[in-house]
């Protein structure tokens, strides 16, 4: 391969890298094949020396974690700014999807504790009520109102495991969430540096 | 050790009273001869203060206030 | 060695070398491959890096009818190999302690 060869290639595998990161890249290693040839390097085995170009827009790819939106940034700080408000409705919109994907993620897992402390407070009234009136019921019906006294206290029993079970399920859901944050904090902090 | 103890005293002391209240219902299905029957015919009043419901030869729990607030219930499909 | 490391250490390698002198990309390579092997694809990123957080800046020289981009190193890159050299004589001190050629009475 030679170094019109070896550019064009590195090119195609970059395309769908912005135009300004992609032409300094491309730049760079124009530079150092002329150079490489310059001190006495065939072409061919400047090319050989630096590697296959598929690998190497690989790396470079996987370094940047390069989203596939194509935000067009220039070499000046305001005109980025503004360049990337405008463009809002393209990257807000994917931004959005993923926002709205992680929090149905989050409605999903504490839907769980939510569950059980909902149906524990629930025990917890019925079995008060219960327990209460159950002297009042006793008057016209025994059997239903000693029966009631019974799943009364029974069900101050189940309110009590399920607000155990929901205490310790959210205390492991808030680490869990808080883990989860901080993953997803981080990806973005590497986007950001990226753009 | 201390943490550990209070959970284990409240786990403890919910299946007691867990136990204890299903034996003191039993006693009252005992008390109404362990006659299904009878306790349906005797139930039929329903006030807000009574947690055990049958309707329609569907016993539910809960608690039912007016006529279609629940706080709770749990067996009942309708 | 660990590739992060070595990802690392070159960073202050590249830093070095710019330090002597301004540089380019070729003459980057050949200086620093005399001590250790560095790849241009491994150079790339370390020289956007280092650009990005200021420890060095780049202007352009014509070459040869071609530009040629230069490398220049920055008073805050200067400081931050002076700050690794210190640090890294506290690794050197821990380093002859688990070799266990130091006397610590």
């Amino acid at each position: 391969m030679n170094k019109a060869e070896f550019l064009n290639e590195l090119s195609f595998c970059l395309q769908n890298m912005n135009n300004s990161e992609k032409n300094k890249f491309i730049i760079f290693y124009d530079e150092m094949l002329s150079d490489y040839v310059e001190n006495g390097m065939t072409e061919e085995d400047a090319v050989d020396k630096i590697g296959d170009p598929k690998k190497i827009a690989e790396e470079l790819l996987a370094d940047y974690g390069s989203v596939k939106i194509n935000l067009p940034f220039t070499g000046i700080r305001g005109l980025n700014y503004i360049l990337t408000i405008i463009g809002f409705p393209l990257w807000g919109s994917v931004l959005l999807a993923f926002v709205l994907m992680v929090f149905s993620v989050y409605v999903i897992i504490w839907c769980v504790p939510f569950t059980t402390g909902a149906l524990s407070i629930g025990f917890f009234t019925t079995s008060i009520i219960g327990i209460v009136g159950s002297p009042f019921v006793m008057l016209k019906n025994a059997s239903m109102g000693i029966m009631q006294l019974g799943t009364g206290i029974a069900s101050i029993g189940i309110s009590l495991l399920l607000g155990l079970a929901t205490l310790g399920l959210s205390k492991r859901l808030i680490i869990i969430t808080k883990n989860l944050n901080a993953k997803l904090a981080a990806l973005f902090k590497k986007k950001v540096i990226v753009g | 050790m201390k943490i550990k103890n209070i959970k284990r005293k409240c786990i403890i002391l919910s299946l007691i009273l867990i136990l204890t209240g299903v034996l003191i219902s039993i006693a009252g299905f005992g008390v109404a001869g362990f006659d299904y029957n009878r306790l349906k015919k005797e139930a039929t009043h329903d006030p807000w203060y009574q947690t055990i419901h049958i309707n329609s030869d569907t016993p539910w729990y809960g608690v039912k206030f007016g006529n279609n607030i629940h706080l709770m219930n749990i067996g009942n499909a309708d | 060695m660990d590739s992060q490391l070595k990802k690392g250490l070159l960073e202050f390698c590249v830093l070095a070398v710019l330090n002597k002198s301004d540089s380019y990309g070729y003459q980057i390579i050949k200086d620093i491959s005399t001590c250790v092997e560095i790849s241009e694809s491994t150079l790339y990123p370390i020289l956007k890096r280092l650009e990005a957080s200021s420890y060095l800046e780049t202007y352009s020289v014509e070459h040869n009818s071609r530009l040629r981009k230069y490398y220049k190193i920055t008073n805050k890159g200067k400081d931050y190999i002076k700050e690794f050299l210190e640090e890294w004589q506290q690794v050197m001190e821990i380093y002859y302690f688990i070799k266990g050629e130091r006397n610590y009475e």
